[in-house]
């Protein structure tokens, strides 16, 4: 076999290879290069170290009381009617945005006003994140990958 | 959706999706159950800042309670979470937000294990040569681009393939292999004297 280092498209195969990822006919292909190859055996050592620390950081508990404040903020939700705004069609509710900042930012009272150039930078920061947010509401039914094949193997 | 027989063939998360969104809220506890752990988890490593790893999931499962009324099981369920999870997450790193509220790990840790290396003790040698490694990974996975974070953990404590963690970063397949490449190779040489 080539060795993997050389070639961008197999060097995949020792990411693999470190986290048992590898069919036993590939796993065996490659460490017969590896004894001959002490620059993927050092690659494959090293990410096997980076490998075993990864293992070894543990992450934090859940607090009990997750679910209980979850459904919490829920409920306050289903308490609180829903702005009639929020009921607009996505497209439009992010063009009505997107036309507000403009204008705003164009407007006599915005030239006129005493805002620094860093609230500007700040508001239409803003903008972008409501944006952003109205697309990850979207998220949910127009995932990019709806209808995408399976996930590919290494 | 056609039928139940095409609802049969969905999978298990896309199917309790379903009912949460024809109003079954046992269905929702279920979802809740199943990634909660892992969800936490994996925002704990990308923030690295306890409270805000609390937080983000909250919001995560409010979006998703949310938006349930528009759910179309086209795309798998746990790649729609990771997506609004990884989405709010760099989001939340891009804004600094973490700076300002919440102990961060670095606050928590900082230089405890280096310290304490004194202790000529071999066990306590090893164990704390342990922590200083793990210590020392942290905050190489904390020195990472967000992106190239977000990828690292999909990858290796969600156990995502490279096609899953594209969608979840709304990125090309080959995009990701370059962002993983590139961060396991600073991973691989920043420890390297405690290695």
């Amino acid at each position: 076999m080539r060795c993997p280092i050389q070639t961008s498209e197999n060097a995949e195969l020792l990411l693999a290879y470190c986290a048992r990822k590898l069919t036993p006919e590939t796993r065996a292909v490659l460490e017969r290069h590896m004894e001959r190859c002490p620059e993927c055996r050092a690659f494959a050592q090293q990410q096997r170290a980076v490998w075993e620390a990864l293992d070894a950081w543990e992450s934090a508990d859940v607090s009990e009381d997750f679910d209980a404040r979850l459904f919490a903020r829920i409920e306050r939700e289903r308490r609180t009617p829903s702005h009639p705004r929020l009921r607009l069609p996505v497209p439009v509710a992010a063009a009505s945005l997107l036309l507000a900042a403009v204008l705003w930012l164009r407007s006599p009272w915005w030239t006129a006003a005493p805002e620094t150039e860093e609230t500007a930078v700040v508001e239409v920061e803003s903008v972008e994140a409501a944006l952003e947010d109205i697309e990850m509401l979207r998220s949910l039914e127009l995932l990019a990958c709806a209808g995408a094949p399976g996930p590919a193997r290494l | 959706m056609n039928g139940m027989a095409s609802v049969a063939a969905l999978e298990p998360d896309a199917q309790l999706m379903l009912r949460v969104r024809e109003g079954d809220a046992s269905s929702f506890t279920l979802l809740l159950e199943r990634y909660r752990t892992p969800l936490i988890h994996y925002l704990y490593r990308l923030v690295q800042n306890q409270a805000i790893a609390e937080e983000l999931p909250q919001e995560v499962f409010l979006r998703v309670y949310r938006a349930r009324g528009h759910y179309e099981p086209s795309a798998k369920f746990a790649t729609c979470l990771y997506r609004i999870a990884t989405h709010l997450a760099l989001n939340h790193l891009r804004d600094g937000r973490n700076e300002r509220g919440g102990q961060s790990l670095d606050e928590e840790t900082a230089g405890l294990p280096l310290r304490q290396l004194a202790d000529r003790r071999p066990t306590i040698e090893q164990n704390l040569l342990e922590e200083a490694r793990r210590e020392q990974i942290r905050r190489a996975v904390a020195a990472l681009p967000p992106k190239q974070r977000a990828a690292v953990l999909m990858h290796k404590y969600l156990e995502m393939e490279y096609a899953q963690i594209a969608r979840v970063l709304n990125c090309s397949e080959s995009a990701v292999k370059s962002l993983l490449f590139r961060a396991y190779e600073k991973l691989r040489t920043r420890p390297a004297h405690l290695a």
